[in-house]
């Protein structure tokens, strides 16, 4: 899948990636490449921009944690992050379903 | 806890210090965003070394992976100018926000060191223009601060966002002090009161225009570097 098409829906992503547990930004990345099965193709250093950027909005915290014997910055996804997952899930199924009712055999 | 030193192999160097030079900004947030940079590297080239290519091909392709500078600049330079915008913009809502105790209410040095204030229209004029050119600086700057932090909710909150921020915080740096210039000369005022204009508002508005010209230059774009040079790598 190209960049173009993942860009709108990488905040979403990434959110969805750090659901469960905190991560640092490469296991973020991993993360989202085994759960597209490969299919993502993004420049990976663009990520970072949008995990401070979905810090900045009360999305996620981060702070520097030693990780696999590395000081790293890792990101948790915060109250404001769930919520924002759950409807960004909520919208995706509508979108889904619009579209794929539109798209699918006549 | 603060991360390990920057930059551990001379190849990354040259990557990362290209990507350095590419980036002006809040020094912090650079760092850290440019440690961050260097951990992936360390770790995507640890993991193809794990995968079985060799190490100079591994590094090269975590580079590659990671984006052509200039479009990882690019991005990280919205980043940057936000940050610099929210700290700019803080930076003017500290400083007026204890203006009015200064000089009308609390404190009062208007009313110490001056004589009486002329009851002309032009006076008056310039009195109203003070009350509501500093109600909106005080107003923007606060509502500034939330959009360029809680703002991205809602909106795209970029380089646009940070460069409006930048230069309304240079018309408010500019306009407040001017404005209070021209009620000090009307005023007739002691030599002390020009003084402590300079020291406490005067001096204060200027280093936020300094950090506006900041961010202006963090929003800047970002030049381009020919992309099949990067690829070759």
């Amino acid at each position: 899948m190209k960049a173009d098409a993942v860009r709108g829906h990488l905040d979403a992503l990434i959110l969805a990636a750090l659901e469960h547990r905190p991560l640092h930004g490469y296991a973020i990345i991993e993360a989202l490449t085994a759960r597209s099965g490969g299919e993502l193709d993004l420049p990976t250093g663009t990520v970072y921009p949008a995990l401070r950027r979905l810090e900045a909005a009360g999305y996620l915290d981060s702070d520097w944690s030693e990780a696999s014997g590395r000081k790293r910055r890792t990101y948790t996804l915060s109250r404001a992050g769930h919520k924002r997952l759950a409807a960004a899930r909520a919208e995706w199924q509508v979108f889904a379903r619009v579209v794929g009712g539109a798209l699918g055999p006549a | 806890m603060r991360p390990a030193p920057l930059l551990r192999h001379s190849r990354q160097v040259s990557y990362l210090g290209e990507l350095d030079a590419a980036l002006t900004g809040p020094r912090r947030l650079k760092r850290d965003l440019l440690q961050e940079a260097a951990d992936h590297l360390d770790d995507a080239t640890e993991a193809l070394v794990e995968a079985g290519h060799a190490p100079s091909e591994a590094r090269a392709r975590a580079e590659s992976d990671f984006g052509p500078v200039a479009e990882v600049a690019d991005a990280y330079a919205g980043t940057l100018a936000v940050a610099s915008a929210r700290r700019t913009v803080g930076l003017l809502l500290f400083v007026l926000s204890f203006q009015p105790f200064l000089w009308d209410k609390g404190v009062n040095f208007g009313k110490m060191f001056s004589k009486e204030s002329p009851d002309t229209w032009w006076y008056a004029v310039l009195d109203l223009s003070m009350e509501i050119g500093g109600g909106i600086a005080l107003f923007g700057a606060a509502l500034a601060l939330v959009v360029t932090g809680l703002g991205g909710r809602w909106f795209p909150v970029g380089r646009r966002t940070a460069r409006a921020a930048a230069f309304f915080t240079v018309a408010a740096a500019v306009f407040v002090p001017l404005n209070a210039s021209v009620m000090l000369v009307s005023d007739g005022v002691q030599p002390q009161l020009w003084g402590l204009a300079a020291l406490l508002m005067v001096m204060p508005l200027a280093i936020t225009v300094v950090s506006a010209w900041g961010t202006i230059a963090s929003a800047r774009t970002v030049v381009s570097e020919p992309e099949a040079v990067r690829q070759q790598v």
